[in-house]
């Protein structure tokens, strides 16, 4: 620790130069944490309620042929109507994370913000966590993206009927929380952006791109 | 002193002290990474298989024997991540030309487009690997059968390039890695 900062400052003449020694976006980084938390709760929240059952006539279905068998079968739909959220409890798990790493990395951030100079090593940890949390989250988009479209359009060249016609409210509250998790992904790209920015603005001589 | 420790680390600092790349793992990573996303586009975008099903319509008369094709394009997920594929591997490309030929342009720059691809490849990954499951597993709680028993080698092919691709994505946290570590270090 010692030795860092003698080194910092032996380096501080020349970083002075370059007139960005102790750059920092430390106050955007809290922001956006922030951000990231309230994201995560909003998606636990529509994850947690999204639940409908529905019973459905499947006599009254129109078009349901015996090439056709039963999309919706009485009893296992009656039984079974909410599974579909086993396929996005991914994505819920994931952002359960997310809601905790943010709420610890903003305590973090928090910390450090009071310092008048916040060390290097600090912007690189958190890049690192921030870059591996952004694959987690970014995955768990795709993942459950991938599912609710063909929920939503079906298709027709695997038999996979659309669902999304039946569990309406269902499929609204998933597509909202992808939405969500969407926007948590862009955050996290901006986090790790703004941390090494805050690394690249520090090395000696840096513009601004 | 600060120099000499960045020369040792193949740093190289340009009249106004900028940071290039010019690092040979770099250069490595940038070649795994155009290879691997290039192979799984390929892979995929190729992945095509005809099979005679006999289908029976009703139990009076004998199996009708269709063709039935899987095609890549007819999953939106598959798609993506052809689409995906594509442009990391066109960038993975381009900044391999940059990385050799211009001594780097900004790491900053660079950075910030390799953190797009993470986000891009591992999403599409998500996508198609679930999909990808889907019709392994199918799920029966959706009528969605499972359509692997009948298009194996599209299944398979279907496998290896989410495989490639997954490895691609963690080159690309690795090249993300590796700019950031050399600004830690210089910084």
């Amino acid at each position: 620790m010692s030795s860092m900062e003698t080194e910092k400052g032996a380096e501080q003449p020349a970083a002075v130069a370059a007139g960005s020694s102790n750059y920092s976006c430390i106050r955007a980084d809290v922001g956006l944490r922030l951000l990231l938390l309230a994201a995560s709760i909003v998606a636990v929240v529509l994850m947690v309620t999204s639940k409908q059952t529905k019973n459905i006539p499947v006599p009254t279905i129109p078009g349901l042929t015996i090439a056709n068998p039963a999309k919706f079968d009485d009893s296992a739909a009656l039984v079974k109507g909410n599974r579909f959220a086993e396929l996005t409890i991914e994505i819920c798990e994931n952002i359960d994370v997310l809601g905790l790493y943010s709420i610890i990395t903003t305590i973090a951030s928090l910390a450090v913000m009071g310092k008048s100079s916040v060390p290097a090593k600090y912007f690189w940890i958190l890049a690192v966590h921030d870059l591996l949390v952004l694959g987690l989250v970014a995955a768990a988009t795709g993942t459950a993206g991938g599912v609710a479209y063909i929920g939503l359009q079906g298709n027709s060249h695997v038999n996979w009927g659309k669902i999304c016609n039946v569990y309406d409210k269902f499929c609204r509250f998933i597509g909202s929380s992808i939405a969500v998790s969407l926007f948590a992904a862009v955050v996290l790209v901006l986090l790790v952006a703004i941390n090494v920015y805050s690394l690249y603005r520090r090395t000696p001589g840096s513009s601004v791109w | 002193m600060e120099t000499e420790h960045a020369a040792n680390n193949g740093i190289v600092r340009k009249d106004g002290g900028k940071v290039g790349h010019g690092g040979l793992r770099e250069v490595v990573l940038r070649v795994l990474a155009l290879v691997l996303t290039l192979v799984a586009a390929i892979l995929l975008g190729v992945d095509k298989q005809t099979k005679i099903v006999s289908v029976t319509i009703s139990p009076g008369l004998p199996p009708l024997n269709v063709p039935a094709t899987a095609k890549f394009n007819y999953l939106s997920a598959f798609v993506y991540f052809v689409v995906a594929n594509s442009i990391a591997s066109v960038i993975a490309a381009i900044s391999l030309v940059v990385a050799l030929a211009c001594k780097g342009g900004s790491v900053f720059t660079t950075i910030l487009i390799d953190l797009m691809m993470v986000a891009l490849l591992f999403s599409s990954i998500g996508g198609t690997g679930a999909v990808g499951l889907l019709g392994y597993k199918g799920n029966s709680h959706l009528m969605w059968n499972k359509v692997c028993n009948v298009y194996g080698k599209f299944c398979h092919q279907v496998m290896a390039a989410t495989a490639l691709s997954l490895l691609g994505g963690i080159v690309y946290v690795l090249l993300v890695l590796l700019s950031a570590s050399k600004l830690k270090r210089v910084s």
